[in-house]
């Protein structure tokens, strides 16, 4: 009896020792305060709606991000919306050479606030523009020059 | 009604002022195809696309109820959309029920109905693209929307001569589908027709569309929101056997009395048999 006494005890002190709870990072999301680089206002184009602002930073961890704020949106409600950083404001695919005008960021699809993580090691230095692109249909639906 | 900014699907059969006699019937099942890239924004501005097809099989049927009052339905029993990024998708159309009502019959013929379009159609149908598999598109085989198209329309037949004309006017009171509201519509059209050696009509339509309010920002473009254009065509029905025909028609867009606005532009094809139900005289 002694000896299961024993064990109920350990198991009761294990059970109250101070690990710390797992503290789960968001990395899509910047950490800490986001640090604005470039930025530019989104031009609409084909009667999509696209408005508000898009900005290229550094959070204080250093990632980038594109971020798009607030005041974002565009024609959302028919079909996936692609962002692209882009070297002009002209959609130029070129997939037989690594499309090196291109850097595709992934579907945008809520308006409003976004961010986009930029892979690591990326420069992107040479990219000039974000373009919205609608992938299906093959069309712009607008895009902002980033300065 | 799906319009999905092209109009093949819209109701393309004729308004006329004329009812079917008590028991007097007409069945159609037609099969109609349409392919375009150039793409009309709500600017007019003509865009190049990838290539979107849509492809539909409709049933189309009048039934005389009375002399005076004929019922007229329209489903498009399956349609098929896609473009030439994505995978084709296809789904059961909106059913449209006509109650047509002859207001003058004898000298004259004017008749006014009115035809509820229900929500029947897949107002969702995502199609994945062939590229990205994270992108899609929706291409729904019907609008979501409950709306309401009243149409008055008069006739005129030459006696002897086998030449007949019509004239319609419709308006489109439109709804919305998951809050977006869509903005009335009002269509136009005029038809004449002539029997050639007492056997195969022929006919030319003109028809338009145009919107009551202006539509400058694309909510969901696939549901003809702002849609405008005006088409013409040419059709042919010739017997087969009996009273079954064959019918051919070919209809396409133009800017004469409302320029296009978010619609995809080409020639639409389509083939199909009908029925003519002739009681009286069997």
């Amino acid at each position: 009896m002694r000896k299961v006494m024993l064990f109920l005890f350990i198991c009761f002190l294990a059970s109250c020792s101070d690990d710390n709870e797992p503290v789960l990072v968001d990395n899509s999301i910047p950490q800490g305060a986001f640090n604005v680089q470039r930025i530019g206002p989104f031009v609409d184009q084909n009667g999509a709606g696209s408005a508000g602002t898009a900005s290229l930073g550094t959070d204080s961890q250093g990632t980038s991000f594109l971020a798009f704020d607030q005041l974002f949106r565009t024609a959302l409600a028919t079909g996936t919306v692609t962002v692209f950083l882009s070297t002009s404001e002209t959609f130029m695919p070129d997939p037989a050479n690594g499309n090196p005008n291109l850097l595709l960021l992934g579907p945008v699809r809520n308006a409003g606030i976004n961010f986009f993580r930029i892979p690591d090691g990326t420069n992107t230095s040479k990219y000039t523009h974000v373009i919205l692109w609608c992938g299906s249909v093959g069309v712009p639906f607008g895009y902002a020059a980033i300065r | 009604m799906v319009l999905f900014t092209l109009g093949v699907c819209e109701h393309t059969n004729a308004q006329s002022g004329w009812t079917k006699e008590k028991g007097e019937g007409f069945f159609q099942t037609s099969f109609q195809t349409f392919s375009s890239d150039q793409y009309f924004t709500l600017d007019g501005e003509v865009l190049t696309t990838n290539t979107f097809h849509q492809q539909s099989i409709v049933f189309y049927g009048e039934y005389g109820v009375t002399d005076k009052f004929t019922i007229i339905t329209n489903l498009p029993l399956q349609t098929f959309n896609g473009f030439s990024s994505t995978e084709t998708v296809s789904g059961l159309g909106d059913l449209r029920v006509e109650f047509k009502h002859s207001i003058l019959k004898k000298y004259l013929p004017l008749a006014i109905s009115v035809a509820p379009e229900l929500p029947t159609g897949k107002a969702n149908n995502f199609a994945k693209s062939k590229i990205n598999d994270f992108d899609q598109i929706n291409l729904p085989s019907g609008d979501g929307e409950f709306n309401v198209w009243t149409t008055l329309a008069s006739s005129f037949a030459l006696g002897e001569i086998p030449f007949y004309g019509s004239i319609f006017g419709s308006y489109n009171y439109r709804t919305q589908y998951q809050g977006l509201s869509f903005t009335d519509q009002i269509a136009v059209g005029a038809e004449i027709g002539y029997q050639i050696a007492g056997k195969v009509w022929v006919n030319v339509r003109l028809n338009a569309l145009t919107s009551v309010d202006e539509v400058t920002v694309i909510t969901d473009f696939v549901r003809g929101d702002g849609t405008e254009y005006t088409s013409y065509s040419f059709g042919a029905g010739i017997p087969i056997v009996k009273d079954f025909n064959l019918s051919l028609n070919y209809r396409n867009f133009n800017d004469w009395i409302f320029s296009r606005k978010n619609i995809y532009s080409a020639g639409v094809l389509s083939i199909g048999i009908f029925y003519n139900l002739k009681p009286n005289l069997q």
